[in-house]
C-alpha cells in the first residue's frame, strides 16, 4: 500500500464534514486535507434526470429490527445537503438545558448564546432567508442574509393573532436571487430542487472543490480506523477492491449516526454508549380545511412555523411540537368549485428522547445494524397532546375541519447515536467534538446531539461544526 | 323411474347450472377486465368534468391528461386500481365504508389536482370565460398562486 498523510483526515462529505473542514481552513489555511467519501459526486443535473440523490440506496447499507421505521440518507459527494428541504430553524435556547429546566434527557455541553456566532457564519454560509420577527423567539446578532419568503393569507391570519409564536420560517431555499441561486419558486420538491434554489455541496462549496489542499476522494469506504494509546492513527478503507490505508494528525468523523458509530466499534474504540441512543424526531400530517380563506399563495414549500406547543414547563412531562405551516397540495386542492385552496396543510413535529434500546450495533458480518423498538413515551404522550391542542392553536382561522392525515414514516433525520456531553460516563465525545477516550478524533454531524430537539438538525449541524474546528484548529 | 346413470337429475342440473355461472362469470371477468383500462379513462375524464361544471375544457388535451395520469406511478399502484374498480362495479363499498370512501376522495383530488395545475385554469383571469387547455405535467414552479391575487384579484369562485 502507498503511504498518504494528511493533516486532517475526514470521513463523510455531508453537513457536519463540509463546515468543519470550512471553519478549519480558515484557520489553517494550508493545511492538507483528505475528505474520504463513500458515495460518488451526483451533480445537479444526474439527480434530476435520474430522479434521486445517490445510485446507492440508503436501506442497502445497513440492517434494521425495525422494517417499518425509515432512515433517509443521501451517500454520495455533499451527503445531506442533497436531500435536504433546507429548513433552517436553530434550536430553541431551552434545548441546551432540557435535564436542568425540565429533567429529562440531557444538557448540552454549551448553551444557545455560545453557538450563536456559528449560527450566524452557518446561515450566511448558506445564505439564508428568514424574517427579523423570528428573532423574538430565536435571539441573534445580526440580520439574516435574506428576506424571508413570501407569506400565505394564512400566515397572515396567525402571525396577527399570534406575534409570539408564529413567524416565518428560516430556510436554505433562497428568497431573492443571490449567491448564485435562482429563487425559490415553490415547486415543493425539495429533496430534488428543479431550480437549484436550495443550498447544496454543489452550488455552496465550490470554494472546497476547487482549493488546492483540499481533495474530495471518491467511493472510498472507510471500514475503520487503526488507533492506540489514546490516538488514531490512520483511517483505512475499501475502494476498487482494494484495502488502503491513509495517515494524519487530525482524524474527522462525519459519516451519519448509523455508520459513524459502526466505524468505531469496527475499530475496536469500545467507549459503552458508542452507538447508544439513535433517534429522530416523530411527525404527522394535519389537513386544515378553512371556510373562505383561499391559502397556497405563499413563495416556498413551508411559509411559517409555529411555535405554541414548542416549549414550557409542560416539557417535563411530554415532548414539545413544531407545527410547521406548508405552501402545498400533499392531499390534493379541495374539489369544491371555487374553493380550491380553502385549505392548509400542517406538518407536526414532536420531540423524541434518546433510549438506550435504541443503538447502532454491529451484524455479524460487520454491516452496521439499527436496533429501534419504539419511540419513548414521552413522544407519545406530546403526540396526543398535541393533537388535543392543534384545535386551540388554529382558533384564529375560520377552520371548517381538521383532518388527521397520518403518520410520517421518518423526519429524515438521523442523531444521537455519539452523544457529547462533559462527563465520559454519559458522553461520547466532550465539548469540542473531540472523542473522549481518542484525543485527535473529531466526530461531527447529527449524531452528537445528546438530546433531540423539534427543529430540522442541519443548520445545528453546521454551526457546531464551526464552533469544534474553531475551538480546535 | 329406474337410474340410468350414476348422477341423480337433482344433482346434473346443478353441476350444469354450476358450469354455467363460472362460464358467465369468466366471460364477464374477461370482459369487464378488457374494459377496465378504458374504463379507467372514462372515470378519469368524468373526475374532471364533475367538478369542473359549465367549464370549456379542450378535448384534445383533455384526453393527453388522461393518457399522462393513468401512466403515473400513483394511478399505477394497485390499490388504486382497486379502487377505481370499486367505484364503477361495486359502488356501494365506497358509499359505506369510510375507508373506501376516503381513498376514493384522495383519488379525485388527485386527478382533478393534476388537471388543474397542469392547465391553464389558474392562469387565465376567468375559467369560465376561457377554454381549458391542459398543457402537461409541470415540476418546476407549479404554484400558479403566489402572485394570482396581486393579478386576478381573489380567483375562487
Amino acid at each position: 500500500m502507498v503511504q498518504e498523510h494528511f493533516d486532517v483526515v475526514v470521513v463523510g462529505s455531508g453537513f457536519g464534514s463540509l463546515f468543519f473542514v470550512e471553519g478549519y481552513l480558515s484557520k489553517r489555511p494550508a493545511a492538507k486535507i483528505l475528505m474520504l467519501e463513500r458515495g460518488t459526486f451526483n451533480s445537479h443535473a444526474w439527480q434530476l434526470e435520474q430522479n434521486r440523490n445517490s445510485p446507492i440506496l440508503p436501506g442497502s447499507t445497513f440492517r434494521t429490527d425495525a422494517a417499518k421505521k425509515v432512515w433517509n440518507f443521501t451517500i454520495g459527494v455533499g451527503g445531506g445537503t442533497n436531500c435536504w428541504y433546507a429548513q433552517t430553524p436553530r434550536f430553541h435556547p431551552s434545548d441546551f438545558r432540557m435535564r436542568s429546566k425540565y429533567g429529562v434527557a440531557q444538557d448540552w455541553p454549551l448553551d444557545y448564546d455560545e453557538l450563536e456566532p456559528y449560527y450566524l457564519a452557518a446561515e450566511t454560509k448558506m445564505s439564508v432567508a428568514g424574517s427579523p420577527d423570528m428573532a423574538e423567539i430565536l435571539p441573534r446578532s445580526a440580520p439574516f442574509p435574506q428576506p424571508p419568503h413570501k407569506q400565505t393569507a394564512v400566515d397572515a391570519i396567525m402571525r396577527k393573532a399570534q406575534p409570539q409564536f408564529h413567524v416565518p420560517i428560516a430556510t436554505a431555499r433562497a428568497s431573492v436571487a443571490d449567491a448564485g441561486r435562482p429563487p425559490c419558486c415553490a415547486s415543493a420538491r425539495c429533496n430534488l430542487c428543479p431550480v437549484n434554489a436550495k443550498f447544496t455541496f454543489e452550488n455552496g462549496f465550490t470554494n472546497l472543490r476547487e482549493h488546492p489542499n483540499v481533495e474530495i476522494r471518491t467511493e472510498c469506504e472507510v471500514t475503520h480506523f487503526d488507533h492506540a494509546n489514546g490516538s488514531v492513527s490512520a483511517a483505512v478503507y475499501k475502494k476498487g477492491g482494494a484495502e488502503h490505508r491513509v495517515t494524519g494528525e487530525l482524524f474527522v468523523l462525519g459519516a451519519n449516526a448509523i455508520h459513524s458509530p459502526a466505524i468505531l466499534l469496527r475499530s475496536g474504540i469500545d467507549h459503552p454508549l458508542t452507538g447508544v441512543g439513535i433517534h429522530e424526531q416523530v411527525g404527522y400530517h394535519l389537513e386544515v380545511l378553512l371556510d373562505g380563506v383561499d391559502s397556497l399563495d405563499g413563495g416556498t414549500i413551508t411559509t411559517a412555523l409555529n411555535y405554541s406547543l414548542y416549549d414550557g414547563p409542560f416539557r417535563k412531562d411530554y415532548a414539545g411540537a413544531l407545527i410547521y405551516f406548508d405552501n402545498r397540495w400533499p392531499h390534493g386542492l379541495r374539489k369544491e368549485y371555487g374553493r380550491w385552496r380553502q385549505l392548509t396543510p400542517l406538518v407536526v413535529v414532536v420531540e423524541d428522547l434518546p433510549q438506550d434500546s435504541n443503538r447502532v450495533v454491529l451484524d455479524d458480518d460487520g454491516v452496521p445494524k439499527v436496533l429501534h423498538a419504539d419511540v419513548s413515551e414521552y413522544a407519545k404522550r406530546g403526540i396526543q397532546e398535541s393533537l388535543t391542542n392543534i384545535q386551540k392553536v388554529l382558533e384564529p382561522l375560520p377552520v371548517e375541519r381538521i383532518d388527521f392525515k397520518g403518520m410520517r414514516d421518518t423526519e429524515s433525520h438521523i442523531q444521537g447515536s455519539l452523544r457529547m456531553g462533559t462527563e465520559r460516563a454519559s458522553s461520547v465525545i466532550d465539548a469540542k467534538q473531540i472523542h473522549h477516550d481518542v484525543r485527535n478524533l473529531v466526530v461531527v454531524g447529527s449524531s452528537v446531539f445528546p438530546s433531540g430537539p423539534n427543529s430540522n438538525p442541519s443548520l445545528s449541524v453546521a454551526a457546531l461544526s464551526l464552533r469544534s474546528a474553531a475551538l480546535i484548529a | 323411474m329406474n337410474q340410468t346413470s350414476k348422477f341423480s337429475r337433482s344433482r346434473r342440473r346443478l353441476l350444469i347450472a354450476g358450469a354455467c355461472g363460472t362460464v358467465a362469470l369468466g366471460i364477464f371477468g374477461a370482459a369487464s377486465w378488457g374494459e377496465l383500462t378504458g374504463y379507467r379513462a372514462s372515470w378519469v375524464e368524468r373526475v374532471i368534468r364533475d367538478n369542473l361544471p359549465g367549464i370549456d375544457l379542450d378535448g384534445t388535451s383533455l384526453q393527453a391528461f388522461v393518457k399522462d395520469i393513468l401512466a403515473s406511478e400513483r394511478m399505477q399502484r394497485k390499490e388504486v386500481k382497486v379502487t377505481v374498480f370499486a367505484d364503477r362495479f361495486v359502488p356501494w363499498l365506497p358509499a359505506n365504508i369510510s375507508k373506501a370512501r376516503n381513498g376514493l376522495e384522495g383519488l379525485e383530488r388527485y386527478v382533478l389536482t393534476e388537471y388543474l395545475i397542469g392547465s391553464n385554469f389558474f392562469r387565465v383571469p376567468d375559467p369560465k370565460r376561457a377554454t381549458i387547455v391542459y398543457s402537461g405535467m409541470i415540476v418546476a414552479c407549479r404554484n400558479p398562486f403566489i402572485y394570482m391575487d396581486a393579478a386576478f384579484g381573489n380567483a375562487s369562485g
